[in-house]
């Protein structure tokens, strides 16, 4: 804790030019946490992940001395595509490129020209609390009302060629114009030899109308712990898909916020597993307005002794009638030592809704892989076209076919790396 | 072309055939019929290679035994079995489950594989022989198929992958007259003097549009009579207690 305290010091001493009220914010964050702490296995939403790693390696926040020349293939974007390119949690507007009628801005030329943007949280969430604290990096990114964008943004946070245990606080902010509607990719990816942690907070506003395709694609091989608000008006239309894979330790949490009517919600998750990685996710549906949809659609493959953790909850509120609501969270095991942990929850107070939630947790169905192999698909050929289908049902949710494409690849890469595979 | 000699299958223990003796000829259509349980659809599990059954005596396929080799050894030998209950495989494309299990065998026999195109102009003159949509070929593996679709998308399969030999496990079963005739004309289709075929059934109107050359009633494990046609007919009249009596 004292080191976390350290790290705010130097940074402030650092950072000398930054306005007094986000100085302030910082130290008011930090006090939150401290007074916190990591989340314990008495905290009942946490209990099933080990928090004590991110305490235990004296991480430091990665300064602009970071900043490398880095294998190009790392910024190379999606063909057709906008890009935003963090590296090591450093702002490149020279390498990156966003459409007419988008503006970026870092949270420091907020302060400085003192726009109204609300930054604050209030909620008891360490890592909340700790990104406000550190954040290192800030952008906001605003779509102009009425402006669709063709190519989706692909914004990408490089973490690499550091010897150092670096952290960083990135906090992103994303809003949409009223019936503005964008593409927009989220991608952590790097390799360090030594362990670094990135822990995001990212908040999405939909205006009245507008629509956000989100793919949140999470690489990275230390540790990441990420908190993704969505709030969406009257007629706002989110769609996600979470993948993850490579890192360690992963604790992920989604509050989607709906705050008007006729809003449509569509989250879909895939995380790989394996060694002794651990994913932690907890996603959390609150519905605070009538005639509004939400769909959940999480899936785990876990191989070897890696653990899974799914916690969801669909609130739906007194007045919120003819919501639409379902919760899905099917996870195979590809090992007997690999385990998962699965809660779908519902609390509903009204009573003119249609909601579902349901969970499976199995292993390969040996009647399909019997059938297969009947055929002439030999048996790690029939597992690996099982799993991708598994996963598949998934992936076909993506809007963007090149982006389906890298994450097929990805799982194939996937299937090639685990033994049984 | 397969000679099953004096086998014994057990599962936990439990006896289910006892003593089979079968010889089919290249050219010749078989039929097995006899009651639920009497051991018929594990006689053609234990052909195509189903695990975690006890066995003694022997399969032979070309010479050969079969019962140390893999389902999938077994299957790009040449031996097909088309599945009483045809298994849903979520998330994987019918065309896709296809053209790897065409691709598997055309690598083991040292041919070159198709691509999707080739596939694809293949797949779409086959599923015609089955009257199917070919909407069918772009859906998940029987997900969502009716009985007689999924029968019918077994019979697809055997017309592409083109076995040897084919065990027709219960085919007919579930099936209404129109569908049973279209099951029918497939297997006429892949029918030639140089494949052999194995039909299980309960009932003689499979048969009926099939004309099998041999047919045997099986009991508790064991064939009791074997004849023609003639035998399928007696079978459909009398039912299957009166071999009790004969024999």
């Amino acid at each position: 804790m004292n080191h976390f305290k350290s790290e705010l010091d130097s940074m402030q001493k650092n950072w000398s030019e930054e306005p007094r009220e986000l100085s302030e914010l910082r130290q008011k964050a930090f006090n939150r946490f401290s007074e916190c702490g990591f989340p314990t296995k008495k905290w009942e939403d946490w209990q099933f992940t080990d928090f004590s790693p991110f305490d235990k390696t004296k991480f430091r926040i990665s300064s602009a001395d970071d900043v490398k020349d880095i294998d190009k293939s790392y910024t190379q974007s999606f063909a057709d595509s906008f890009s935003i390119i963090i590296l090591n949690g450093h702002y490149q507007p020279q390498l990156s490129r966003v459409p007419d009628g988008v503006k970026i801005q870092t949270l420091l030329d907020i302060f400085i020209i003192n726009e109204k943007a609300d930054l604050s949280y209030t909620e008891e969430n360490p890592f909340i609390a700790l990104n406000t604290s550190l954040m290192n990096c800030g952008l906001v990114v605003d779509v102009a009302d009425d402006i669709q964008i063709d190519k989706p943004i692909h914004y990408q946070f490089i973490s690499t060629a550091v010897e150092d245990n670096i952290m960083n606080h990135p906090r992103l902010l994303i809003r949409l114009g009223e019936n503005s509607s964008t593409e927009f990719i989220e991608h952590y990816t790097g390799e360090n030899t030594s362990l670094y942690w990135n822990n995001c907070v990212t908040v999405c506003e939909l205006r009245k109308n507008s629509e956000l395709h989100h793919t949140r694609i999470q690489e990275d091989t230390g540790y990441h712990t990420s908190n993704l608000e969505y709030h969406l008006q009257n007629d706002a239309r989110l769609n996600t898909l979470f993948f993850n894979s490579g890192t360690e330790l992963y604790r992920g949490d989604v509050n989607i916020s709906i705050n008007g009517q006729n809003a449509a919600a569509e989250l879909n998750g895939l995380s790989l597993l394996k060694n002794n990685q651990h994913m932690d996710m907890r996603v959390i549906v609150d519905h605070a307005y009538p005639h509004c949809t939400s769909n959940q659609f999480f899936k785990y493959i876990l191989d070897d002794k890696s653990t899974g953790v799914f916690n969801g909850r669909v609130i739906v509120q007194k007045d919120s009638q003819k919501t639409n609501s379902s919760q899905s969270n099917k996870n195979l095991l590809m090992s007997k030592n690999a385990s998962m942990h699965s809660n779908p929850q519902l609390e509903i107070y009204a009573d003119d809704v249609s909601c579902s939630h349901g969970s499976t947790t199995g292993e390969l169905n040996e009647d399909i892989i019997y059938y297969l192999r009947s055929r002439g698909i030999d048996n790690e050929s029939a597992q690996k076209l099982m799993v991708e289908g598994f996963a598949g049902e998934l992936l076909v949710n993506s809007k963007n076919e090149k982006i389906s494409a890298y994450l097929r690849n990805k799982l194939t890469s996937w299937l090639k790396s685990i033994k049984n595979g | 072309m397969l000679v099953i000699k004096n086998l014994h299958v057990s599962i936990n223990n439990k006896k289910i055939l006892k003593g089979i003796n079968l010889t089919i000829n290249a050219g010749e259509l078989h039929a097995i019929m006899g009651r639920n349980g009497s051991g018929k659809s594990t006689l053609a599990h234990v052909i195509a290679g189903k695990d975690g059954y006890e066995i003694e005596g022997d399969v032979l396929f070309n010479g050969e035994s079969l019962l140390d080799k893999s389902p999938e050894e077994r299957a790009l030998a040449g031996i097909f079995m088309s599945f009483q209950y045809p298994v849903v495989i979520p998330g994987v494309n019918n065309t896709y489950f296809l053209k790897a299990a065409l691709n598997a065998k055309l690598k083991a026999n040292g041919q070159s594989e198709l691509d999707a195109m080739d596939f694809l102009a293949l797949i779409k003159e086959k599923i015609k022989l089955v009257e199917m949509d070919e909407s069918y070929l772009n859906r998940a593996v029987n997900d969502g198929f009716s009985g007689g679709e999924k029968k019918r998308n077994e019979i697809l399969q055997l017309l592409t992958l083109e076995p040897t030999f084919a065990i027709l496990d219960e085919t007919d079963s579930g099936l209404d007259i129109d569908a049973l005739k279209i099951i029918a004309n497939g297997v006429n289709q892949y029918r030639n003097s140089e494949r052999g075929i194995l039909a299980i059934t309960h009932y003689q109107r499979l048969l009926d549009h099939m004309k099998p050359d041999i047919v045997h009633a099986m009991i508790d494990g064991k064939i009791v009579k074997t004849g023609d046609m003639s035998l399928a007919k007696e079978l459909e009249e009398k039912g299957y207690s009166f071999l009790l009596y004969t024999n």
